[in-house]
């Protein structure tokens, strides 16, 4: 039990990360809620919604309708057009969720963290900008693609009672976010390898019986999921390969007699990513860039900050389950492990093609890794020779840098989205009119969206000087 | 019993410096910047003010030849336009989508037929037919794919400036 005395000095801390946190939250906020929603693909996921039309809500729930599953998405749009009783508030309402969804998250991941002392306070400030320029975390923020955003928080929850005391309303809590996360998306999966692994590792909140319970929920899905996948196909979408992109058909055609190949390239792809920034949706375009000396600002601090962090990281976790026999499990052993888990598990829902946005459950792990990491780096520079400390610190200084400078990248891409939209919009409406003309309800939605597709009040870039564009991120649209 | 001394040591709060001054340099540089977005908005997205739609256009501003829609301008309403090349350095008025298309900016075309502005066959037929003389691509597949007409033969270019064929009376 800890004194006022510290009580005190940690809610001080704990209060500064916060302030500290304020001005890149805010601004994540205030530019997701200033994004249109993009002509593309947000028109085809409405049409796909009862709401207004004779089919019947659990149609959502139907296992042979798609490769894919994600009912519980369907049905948040479908109650909000329902209740709110029209297309426009619905809209407003479901990108509040959206909104809220990485916020919450923030907010999570630094209650979980509760710095105590300025160590703890600079670590968590950065494992912060870890969390947020993540490129798991940053392609989920795509509206209105709310499947994974929602999950995010869902897992860091999850692992935040898992590793308290019980309490008893912990296992219907786990089980329901669990079954909540993958009625979102497949992804969710990644909660029920979390809770083996803080199963495993003894944390307090998981007992047998709720490891039980969640291992049979994911075992009852995938056996589900599996007796209705007749009608999957061998691949879905585009896959980079290498220095290429294959569609579908290709990639049948040189993979189709023995596709686990590819599957487990794609899934180490997704894993890389996540880990050293390289490739991205399986293309090693950096690399490329390499070879040709042709290398922007933006992918150096990416893969310097992923290469850098990953090593501490990995540093820091053969330590903390080097003490295993002797001490037992501690809480930097079981972060280590569920980052490994919930990584292997992201790899293996990506097996049909790889993109960033597949490793986002993964990302509140990798986050809280980096705050155990960087705090163990500072004790360990603290207590090391001059030499080693003054290399201690340029490692510290050049992962804080990197991650930050990414952190404002995530922002500016919700931006560079906003505006990627609102070109879509202006562009695109007289083709599809076109295009669609024989599509009624897609017309009749896409007309209803123009209006806050084109809004005045839509956010755009940051006029930056084209140097800081270029090392901030990638460009979305012509410069 | 006292509270056990969480303060760090100087080696240490060294190296935690170097964890927090690149947050503290971030947090005052986003900070200004929000605070300069909040202030002067169109200044920080880069707005940039032209005096006509027509500058606009010729400018490849999308958004910019946008704002005039917004603000009320008729986007199929000819404009007054003057090019060295395009008009022979005369005053010429002409519909924004014939002008968008002698300057090569597709995706201002398709803002434009998106917005409501429309031509006539024949005159959607001399635009294309002007676009793919000059050369641009894009516009050509702009007008394919915002129109219903069926693309014919084009005409041999003469030798007047490329607009005249295509001014409206005023």
């Amino acid at each position: 039990v800890s004194s006022p005395g510290e009580r005190g000095a940690g809610a001080r801390w704990f209060f500064l990360v916060l302030v500290l946190s304020l001005p890149l939250l805010a601004g994540l906020a205030g530019s997701m809620w200033r994004t249109p929603y993009p002509v593309n693909e947000t028109i085809a996921i409405l049409e796909d919604v009862p709401a207004g039309t004779p089919t019947p809500v659990f149609a959502l729930f139907d296992l042979t309708a798609r490769a894919w599953y994600r009912p519980l998405y369907f049905l948040t749009w479908d109650r909000l057009w329902r209740w709110t009783g029209s297309l426009d508030r619905a809209l407003e309402v479901f990108k509040g969720i959206e909104v809220a969804a990485p916020l919450l998250l923030a907010l999570l991941f630094l209650w979980q963290l509760r710095p105590r002392t300025p160590t703890d306070a600079a670590a968590a400030v950065t494992a912060l900008a870890v969390l947020v320029g993540s490129p798991g975390f940053r392609e989920n923020l795509e509206i209105p693609l709310l499947m994974t955003l929602v999950g995010m928080p869902m897992a860091l929850g999850a692992w935040m009672l898992l590793t308290r005391e019980p309490r008893p309303w912990t296992a219907p809590a786990v089980v329901g976010l669990t079954l909540l996360a993958i009625g979102f998306k497949e992804q969710g999966l990644v909660i029920a390898a979390v809770v083996a692994a803080a199963w495993w590792t003894r944390a307090p909140g998981a007992t047998r019986s709720l490891a039980a319970a969640v291992a049979a929920a994911a075992a009852g899905y995938i056996g589900l999921r599996l007796a209705y996948s007749g009608n999957w196909p061998v691949f879905e979408q585009s896959m980079g390969f290498g220095f290429q992109i294959l569609e579908p058909g290709d990639a049948l055609a040189r993979f189709g007699d023995f596709p686990y190949g590819m599957y487990a390239y794609n899934a180490m792809s997704t894993i890389l990513n996540a880990l050293v920034a390289e490739p991205s949706a399986g293309l090693f375009f950096i690399s490329r860039d390499v070879a040709y000396a042709q290398v922007e600002p933006w992918e150096a601090v990416h893969v310097v900050s992923s290469v850098a962090l990953t090593a501490t990281i990995a540093w820091w976790a053969r330590g903390a389950l080097r003490g295993l026999r002797r001490d037992g499990w501690t809480e930097d052993g079981r972060v280590a492990v569920a980052l490994v888990v919930a990584l292997a598990a992201c790899g293996v829902l990506s097996i049909k093609y790889s993109r960033d946005r597949l490793s986002g459950m993964a990302v509140p792990f990798y986050a809280l890794a980096a705050y155990g990491a960087l705090r163990a780096a500072v004790a360990h520079g603290a207590a090391a020779a001059p030499r080693g400390r003054r290399l201690t610190m340029a490692l510290l200084a050049v992962i804080a840098l990197t991650w930050q400078i990414r952190a404002v990248g995530t922002l500016e891409w919700t931006r560079r989205m906003s505006e990627a939209n609102t070109v879509g919009w202006l562009t695109q409406l007289a083709p599809r009119r076109i295009e669609f003309a024989g599509r009624n309800r897609y017309l009749g939605i896409m007309e209803s969206m123009a209006a806050q597709g084109v809004a005045a009040g839509a956010v755009r870039q940051t006029r930056y000087p084209r140097v800081v564009r270029r090392t901030l991120g990638p460009p979305l649209i012509a410069e | 019993m006292r509270p056990p001394d969480l303060s760090p040591s100087p080696s240490e709060r060294r190296l935690a410096l170097a964890l927090a001054v690149p947050a503290l340099a971030v947090v005052a540089a986003l900070t200004a910047i929000e605070a300069w977005r909040l202030m002067s908005p169109r200044a920080a997205d880069g707005v940039r003010v032209h005096v006509s739609m027509a500058d606009a256009i010729a400018a490849g501003d999308l958004l910019g030849a946008y704002e005039f829609v917004r603000l009320g301008q008729d986007p199929g309403a000819p404009i007054l336009v003057r090019d060295p090349v395009l008009t022979g350095g005369r005053d010429l008025v002409v519909s924004p989508v014939v002008w968008a298309a002698a300057h090569g900016q597709g995706s201002i075309v398709l803002m434009l037929l998106g917005a409501g502005a429309t031509l006539d066959d024949e005159r959607l037929g001399s635009t294309r037919c002007l676009a793919a003389r000059a050369g641009f691509a894009g516009v050509v597949e702009a007008l394919r794919r915002a129109s219903r007409v069926t693309p014919g033969p084009c005409p041999a270019a003469s030798d007047e400036p490329p607009l005249h064929a295509l001014a409206e009376r005023w």
